[in-house]
C-alpha cells in the first residue's frame, strides 16, 4: 500500500511542480516506484518541467472520465526506470473532476506504487479540492515573504479541516545573503511563524532555472538545490538527516542588534 | 551613519511581527479592528474588578491537534510597583 501526499501551497509561483518534480525523481532513484500526477487541469506544467511535453497521448481527464485505461496515459523515461507520470489535460472544457473521482483514482493507484504524489493547483478552489480528495499527507511550499506565508497557514487550516493532519513544510528560494544581513525571514523565523513540521529548506538556485530549461530536474546533480532536495527524499523514506538551519540565520553583527533588544 | 544602520529595525523582523498579527485575525476569521474592540471590551471589563496591565493583553489562536483552533487571550496582572510594596510593609 503506497502513500498519497499532495504537494501544495496556495500561493502561486513558489516552486510546487518544481518540488513535485524533484521529489518525485528523487524518491525513483532511491528504488521507489513513484507516480506523479499533475491535478492542475488548464495549465499543465508537470511535464514540461521533466521535458516529457512530446509524449503525451492521454492524460488525467481521459483516464478519469474512461477514455482510457490508466496505463495508457502514464509517460515512463528511461532516466528515471522508477518514475511514472500522469500528465494533466491542457484545455479546460465543460469536465468537471469531482473530488470523489480523485479519491478512486488514488486509491487504485496505492496498489500499484510506493509513492503517489499529487502536484497541486495554486488557490483553495476547485483544483485544491480535488487534489486533496485522496490524500493522506500533505506537503506545504512556501517562500520566506509575507504572501506567501500567510496563503501557506490558510492551505493548514483548510488541509486540517478536510481531514488531513500530517502536514510538512518545504521552504523554498532562501537568500541567505539578505537572511544574514536581516532583510529576508529565516527558516527558523518561518517555522516560529507556521508551526508545522519542517522537512526541509531549499536555497534559490540559479541550476533550478537552468535545469528546468534543459527539462532536466536538479536532483542527482551537486547543485545546492539538489542536495536539498536528496535530503528532503531521504527524510521522506525515514532516514533522519539533521535540518541545519543554524547556519543560515542573521549574520554577528545583526545578531548582536538583536540582542540590544533594539532589531 | 553604519552605526544608525546596525540598529534600526530589520525588514525581516518587521515582516515577521506583521505575520504575527495578520495570522492571528485570518485564524480567529476576524477583521483586526473587531479584535481591537475585543481588546479594549476585555480591558474595560475586567478593570472593574481586577488590576491587569491593559497595555499588555496579546491574543493567540492556537490549533492544538484538533481541526477548530482556539482563540487564547493573555492577561497580566499589574506590576506591583515596589514603592507601593515596600511602603504595604511598613
Amino acid at each position: 500500500m503506497g502513500e498519497v501526499f499532495v504537494i501544495t501551497s496556495g500561493k502561486g509561483g513558489v516552486g510546487k511542480t518544481t518540488t513535485s518534480a524533484n521529489i518525485g525523481a528523487g524518491l525513483a532513484r532511491l528504488d521507489k516506484k513513484v507516480i506523479l500526477v499533475d491535478t492542475d487541469i488548464g495549465l499543465r506544467n508537470l511535464d514540461v518541467v521533466l521535458g516529457l511535453e512530446n509524449r503525451i497521448i492521454y492524460h488525467l481527464v481521459d483516464v478519469i472520465e474512461g477514455r482510457c485505461r490508466i496505463k495508457q496515459a502514464l509517460i515512463h523515461d528511461q532516466r528515471f526506470p522508477n518514475l511514472y507520470l500522469l500528465p494533466s489535460a491542457q484545455t479546460k472544457d465543460k469536465t468537471a473532476v469531482t473530488p470523489m473521482q480523485m479519491k478512486k483514482l488514488t486509491d487504485q493507484l496505492r496498489d500499484d506504487y510506493d509513492f503517489v504524489l499529487l502536484d497541486c493547483p495554486a488557490g483553495i478552489e476547485q483544483g485544491f479540492l480535488n487534489a486533496i480528495a485522496g490524500a493522506g499527507h500533505a506537503v506545504i511550499v512556501t517562500t520566506p515573504e509575507v504572501s506567501a506565508i500567510r496563503d501557506a497557514d490558510r492551505v493548514s487550516g483548510l488541509l486540517m479541516s478536510n481531514g488531513i493532519d500530517d502536514i510538512y513544510m518545504i521552504v523554498n528560494r532562501l537568500r541567505y545573503d539578505l537572511i544574514r544581513r536581516g532583510d529576508m525571514m529565516s527558516v527558523d523565523d518561518v517555522v516560529d511563524i507556521l508551526g508545522l513540521n519542517l522537512l526541509g529548506f531549499i536555497p534559490d538556485d540559479e541550476n533550478v532555472v537552468i535545469s528546468t530549461n534543459h527539462g532536466e530536474p536538479v536532483i542527482g546533480t551537486k547543485t545546492p538545490a539538489g542536495q536539498a532536495y536528496a535530503d528532503i527524499c531521504q527524510r521522506l523514506i525515514g532516514n533522519h538527516i539533521p535540518l541545519n538551519t543554524a547556519r543560515h540565520s542573521m549574520g554577528l553583527l545583526g545578531r548582536l542588534g538583536h540582542m540590544l533588544k533594539i532589531s | 551613519m553604519f552605526f544608525f544602520g546596525l540598529f534600526r529595525k530589520k525588514s525581516g523582523s518587521i515582516a515577521k511581527e506583521r505575520l504575527a498579527n495578520v495570522l492571528v485575525s485570518d485564524r480567529a476569521r476576524c477583521a483586526p479592528n473587531t479584535l481591537r474592540s475585543i481588546q479594549n471590551d476585555i480591558s474595560h471589563t475586567l478593570s472593574k474588578y481586577m488590576e491587569i496591565n491593559t497595555k499588555a493583553i496579546d491574543f493567540k489562536v492556537v490549533s492544538p491537534e484538533k481541526p477548530v483552533p482556539v482563540l487564547v487571550v493573555y492577561i497580566p496582572f499589574k506590576e506591583i510597583p515596589k514603592t507601593a510594596a515596600k511602603e504595604r510593609h511598613d
